[in-house]
């Protein structure tokens, strides 16, 4: 079988999208020993990486292959939205094609296709992206709603999400399929740099893009009333570039009173992520709204006791092995700050809880449902006839 | 009366002087008065003559002092500083407590500190002012020193001392006493001057600084530096101190001060305490209030700060402004310049005012400079205007000119008909000459521009269909850096050239006017003054919904028309605003006129309607109506999966949704969609429909709704409320504006919220009738065309001046 994987988002600085796509790809590979696949490093009209061609995910093996019919980034809008008539053999013909990066293609004709549905978070609260994004991710969900012959969601939250907003979309063509934790909980070497300033275990730890969704406005708040109670033991950290439509989050810091105590590491490489993980304090992860939520699960894989959000896919994910808050409400993160702060023996129980819950995750019982969805696709019938 | 007094607090008797009537004590840095009451004149029993007498109250503060008396201080006193105590004791110490006050005045805070709910008593020396007090509050006072006080050791939970230790004759021995009144966890809350430590007197003179008021030096007998508080208080065993904010902060100091570590109270413990009773939530109302007080005072000072900051750039900006005049007028004195002009060498160099600014724009400088509008062509004044010329070339058959072309039409016909003196002379094409003869009238006709340039298509905004050199100038461009792709584009801008001259029969006509109602000026006329009429900005705020060749034409245009026309005529206040913040126009060259098109629709008999819902199979008041061309930003697609939401939740519901509107190939493509969301008996894509059955279907719908992403005014809303049919529109760009209250507003941007209002609007029959009410009194704004038309012939009348 012929597969086509959209790599596109798998260049350096990926965001959640990103990395599930790169994941997974070396996933299948490493089980894969018979389909050849189509790498797509650009893949539709609105995503576009100008390192395409040296940063995207290449397997190195002879099945796996880089296929780009389009190079520049003109070229890739007029072949995306107006694909000539030989669009699917340009595209080297697949049986079907897996999308990773909201883009729908809606012409064609042979092939199957495969959409990987992260979240619905534009619908939620379109102030969270930007008007371009919001846009291009509803035209892709849309068109995946009517030309998709199945979405693979990463979470049951997603799933629901979607079907209840596309009530005609067939259920039982969603599939929820969970990523994993890419990290090995293994002692960590201290990795290039780690912050000199940080001592292991005393620090607590934000992951994430600086953005409005990922609320780290109330973090630094219910950190600010820690202080103002005398209990601000240990600084926090953030670990995250900067995302989108929040400004100086610093000077908010500055503002709060918070500047001794908070630290912004911006891009960090995965290896101090790693000892960041295995040697917090505690982890602490408040977004307003997400599709699963990976950092809750690699905190946990690496043993780090977890504080998140109650609501969308982190219940599911996180289980009973966290401690959940609303994210609305600085005054309950504070509570559960304190909470772990003063109860060590709490903290150790969700450490424990936490290794167990992410042992559930696997990327290689993900690749393999993956690969049996791609036989499954295959063999089905298109979504429609006309 | 008095005597000389060498010693500190501390036992330093080694004074150095500081002030006329003060010395300093270097080891300590507090500021001792140098003549001192004696402990025993303290005591007040002449109240005229004794210092701390009734006198001391009055005369004293007002005449000595330049300060109220004590009757305004019961007023005032209680807004200014004995809330702002409560809040800070509150802090430290809830009530039920008991509290002393020593030094209570007026007693107001007593008072207030009672109603919190805290057992509090005042001290004062003048038995008049106890009766005061007593008198006035309400409450419970002790006269004379507090040494001669009979109270309980250990009794007290809380002692106030603000602005009386200053006072003591002898600090160390009544803050002791006061100690032994003092519970174990007693707190003591003292307000006192600050001797800001090392400060020579003579530097504060010099600078006039406000600390000097508190050298009184009869009754300020110690005042205190933070330094020698602290060791004051550590003096006394007294080692835990909060330091707060003074309310004075330039004089004084506030602080909050126990034998036994503060903890601080958390907000519900302070709420709890006061909520228990009724008097402590008035109290807690005032505290409340006081808070927002603060808060707003607060903003008013940022504001006033940013405020004369403001001043100040214009002050500046003034100055330069003046500099450069006067630059200006010397310059135009210089020898050179008069050479110049006499010889008349400026007319041909300088270039005219359009081109110049073209060549500015080449050159990265400013692209629309405000330039004069260029002189008319009589030398004569006209009264009135006489002679227009109406630019309809980009007109075309059919909808795709969306709201514009009804708008051009129905100026050519109101502006013919209120003016029958005025000529006009309207433009077309090859295209739409022959359409457009409905037109003609005494005072107007049509002049078809012969041979448009090179036979070229009709202008309409279309898709690049075949790579001509743009195409490939574009794919090229992509690999430039960014600046030099900047300066391609100026270039393009500038390269610009439009359709030629006038055509000699328009010439002979001698047009005092050039009137575009499609934007920009399609023919070069740079002598004669152009009102041009601007929809949007889509372009701008939606560039992904055009190709790349595409947005650089609407940008084109938009520059183009900023540089040529003299007025830009918007048909909102929000495309007004969109305009100036994205162009360097001054506000008095752009003109909001909203479209007065309410009653364009023409009135169908009940027989021609109910042919028409045959036609389409649709039962009366059974649909919502949407009418818009498909283009991206109309946001059908949002719709229908606002419809697909409804229909799950009410699979019963009979309630359809009718579309229409131009282009063809949309249409189709989202007809298919709608077939797939399984829709497709409930939602109808109908094409542009001739003006009789989209009035017919408009006036037999449910509702209208218009989830559009962006518009320019949104002619549909107002031909709604004057059907009388409810408005369902998106809250944002110029909707609001139109529609007012008269309209149920969701977020067009979140299907369910479409989705609820669908819901709303069809259960609620109430809401329905009251937006149709709302809606024929809103729509009374945009009724009359009429008026518009004078509005723009206000506007060709300003500009011929």
């Amino acid at each position: 079988m012929k597969i086509g994987f959209d790599t596109s988002q798998t260049g350096k600085n990926k965001a959640g999208c990103g990395f599930f796509a790169d994941t997974l790809l070396c996933a299948l590979a490493a089980q894969d020993r018979q389909n050849e696949y189509f790498l797509y490093p650009v893949f539709g009209d609105f995503f576009w990486d100008r390192d395409w061609a040296s940063s995207t995910r290449q397997i190195p093996n002879a099945r796996f292959s880089v296929v780009a019919p389009a190079k520049t980034l003109l070229a890739a809008k007029e072949f995306w939205s107006r694909p000539p008539a030989d669009f699917e053999a340009r595209l080297g013909s697949p049986d079907l094609i897996h999308a990773n990066n909201f883009f729908c293609p809606t012409y064609l004709r042979r092939a199957r296709l495969i959409y990987t549905l992260y979240d619905l978070s534009f619908l939620v609260c379109p102030e969270w992206s930007t008007e371009e994004n919001r846009v291009r991710c509803f035209q892709g969900v849309f068109n995946a709603s009517l030309h998709a012959d199945w979405i693979l969601a990463i979470s049951r939250f997603t799933r629901n999400h979607f079907l209840d907003i596309f009530p005609h979309y067939p259920p039982e063509r969603v599939t929820t399929v969970y990523p994993a934790s890419r990290f090995v909980d293994a002692p960590a070497a201290p990795g290039p740099n780690p912050p000199a300033c940080l001592i292991p275990g005393r620090f607590w730890l934000h992951v994430g893009s600086l953005e409005p969704r990922k609320n780290q406005l109330n973090l630094l708040k219910a950190y600010a009333r820690l202080k103002g109670e005398g209990e601000a033991d240990f600084p926090l950290v953030f670990a995250g570039g900067k995302g989108w439509l929040l400004d100086n989050l610093e000077d908010t810091a500055e503002a709060l009173g918070l500047k001794e105590n908070v630290l912004f590491l911006g891009y960090v490489e995965d290896e101090t992520l790693a000892w960041l993980y295995q040697n917090c304090f505690a982890f602490v992860y408040p977004p307003f709204f997400e599709g699963f939520g990976l950092p809750v699960l690699e905190a946990m894989s690496l043993g780090a006791a977890v504080i998140a959000s109650a609501v969308a896919s982190l219940p599911e994910v996180a289980g009973p092995a966290a401690l959940l808050v609303q994210p609305e409400d600085p005054q309950g993160l504070f509570a559960a700050m304190r909470r772990l702060q003063r109860e060590e023996g709490l903290r150790r129980t969700l450490q424990e809880e936490g290794r167990a819950q992410a042992r559930k995750f696997s990327w290689e019982r993900a690749a393999a449902e993956v690969r049996s969805l791609y036989e499954e696709v295959r063999n089905c019938p298109p979504l429609f006839a006309d | 009366m008095t005597r000389s007094l060498l010693k500190c607090w501390c036992g330093n008797s080694d004074l150095l002087p500081f002030s006329p009537g003060y010395g300093r004590c270097a080891e300590c840095e507090t500021l001792v008065a140098l003549q001192v009451l004696k402990p025993q004149e303290l005591r007040v029993k002449d109240e005229a003559g004794d210092f701390y007498g009734r006198e001391y109250w009055f005369s004293h503060q007002q005449k000595d002092l330049g300060l109220p008396d004590l009757v305004a201080r019961s007023r005032s006193d209680l807004s200014e500083r004995c809330l702002y105590w409560l809040q800070t004791l509150l802090k430290y110490k809830v009530p039920p407590a008991k509290i002393l006050e020593v030094g209570s005045a007026h007693g107001g805070w007593v008072a207030l500190l009672r109603g919190a709910g805290f057992d509090a008593v005042g001290l004062e020396l003048s038995p008049w002012v106890v009766e005061f007090a007593q008198r006035t509050f309400g409450v419970p006072m002790l006269t004379g020193p507090i040494e001669d006080q009979a109270l309980a050791s250990h009794s007290l939970d809380a002692i106030a001392l603000l602005d009386v230790l200053e006072h003591f004759p002898d600090p160390l021995g009544t803050m002791k006493h006061c100690l032994g009144l003092l519970a174990e966890r007693g707190v003591l809350i003292i307000q006192t001057p600050r001797y800001p430590e090392k400060s020579a007197y003579e530097k504060m003179v010099a600078s006039q600084d406000r600390f000097l008021e508190q050298l009184k030096k009869e009754e300020h007998l110690y005042i205190f530096s933070a330094q020698s508080i602290r060791a004051f208080l550590k003096r006394l065993g007294v080692e835990f101190i909060a330091w707060e904010p003074a309310l004075f902060s330039h004089y004084d100091m506030f602080l909050v001060a126990s034998r036994s570590p503060l903890p601080v109270q958390p907000p519900e413990g302070i709420e709890r305490s006061l909520s228990g009773q009724p008097q402590g939530r008035i109290v807690q109302a005032l505290l409340d209030l006081f808070g927002r007080y603060e808060l707003l005072h607060r903003r008013f000072l940022e504001a006033e700060t940013d405020r004369a900051a403001r001043l100040e750039v214009i002050r500046q900006a003034d100055r330069q402004l003046k500099t450069l005049n006067r630059k200006i007028q010397d310059l135009e004195k210089s020898p050179l310049f008069l050479l110049l002009r006499k010889f008349r060498l400026f007319e041909i160099l300088t270039l005219r005012p359009h081109r110049r600014a073209r060549i500015a724009g080449f050159l990265g400088a400013d692209p629309d400079p405000p330039s004069n509008p260029p002189a008319p062509i009589s030398a004569v004044r006209p009264r009135e205007v006489s002679r227009i010329t109406i630019d309809l070339i980009p007109l075309l058959p059919g909808g795709e000119n969306g709201g514009a072309k009804l708008l051009a039409i129905e100026m050519v016909r109101l502006l013919c008909r209120i003016r029958p003196k005025c000529q006009f002379a309207l433009l077309t094409a090859e295209w739409n000459h022959e359409a457009l003869s409905f037109l003609d009238a005494p005072n107007a006709r049509r002049l078809c521009l012969a041979s448009p340039a090179a036979g070229q298509n009709p202008p309409a905004p279309s898709v690049v269909t075949r790579p001509g050199w743009k195409h490939w100038l574009l794919q090229a461009a992509q690999f430039l850096p960014p600046a030099l792709r900047k300066r391609l584009k100026s270039l393009y801008f500038f390269l610009y050239r439009p359709r030629g001259p006038l055509p000699n029969p328009l010439r002979a006509f001698k047009p005092q006017v050039y009137f575009c109602p499609f934007t920009l000026p399609f023919l070069s006329a740079p002598s004669i003054p152009v009102v041009s009429v601007l929809y949007d900005l889509q372009f701008l705020y939606y560039p992904y919904f055009f190709d790349r060749g595409e947005q650089l034409a609407r940008e084109r245009n938009f520059r183009e028309t900023c540089r040529r026309a003299n007025r830009i005529v918007c048909i909102s206040e929000y495309v007004r605003q969109t305009v100036l913040e994205n162009s360097n126009l001054p506000p008095d060259r752009v003109k909001t006129i909203p479209i007065q098109l309410a009653k364009r629709l023409p009135k169908v008999s009940e027989e021609t309607t109910r042919t028409v819902l045959e036609k389409y199979q649709l039962r009366e008041n059974g649909f919502f109506f949407y009418p818009a061309n498909y283009w991206p930003h109309k946001n059908h697609p949002m719709l229908f999966t606002a419809f697909g939401i409804l229909q799950s939740r009410r699979p019963q519901s009979p309630l359809r949704m009718v579309c229409c509107g131009a282009l063809e190939k949309e249409r189709s493509s989202l007809q298919r969609c709608v077939r797939r969301l399984g829709l497709g008996s409930r939602i109808r894509l109908l094409e542009f429909l001739p003006e009789e059955e989209f009035a017919s279907l408009f006036s037999s719908c449910r509702a209208l709704v218009f989830p559009s992403l962006y518009e320019g005014f949104g002619m549909p809303l107002v031909e709604a409320m004057e059907l009388g049919k409810p408005v369902l529109c998106s809250r944002g760009t110029s909707l609001p504006e139109v529609a007012g209250e008269a309209a149920l507003y969701f977020d067009p941007r979140k299907p369910e919220s479409i989705a609820e209002a669908l819901e709303r609007i069809s259960a609620d029959e109430r809401l329905a009738d009251q937006l149709v009410h709302q809606g024929i009194k809103q729509s009374q704004r945009f009724r009359d065309g009429e008026k518009m038309a004078r509005e723009y012939l206000a506007v060709f009348q300003e500009v011929l001046e």
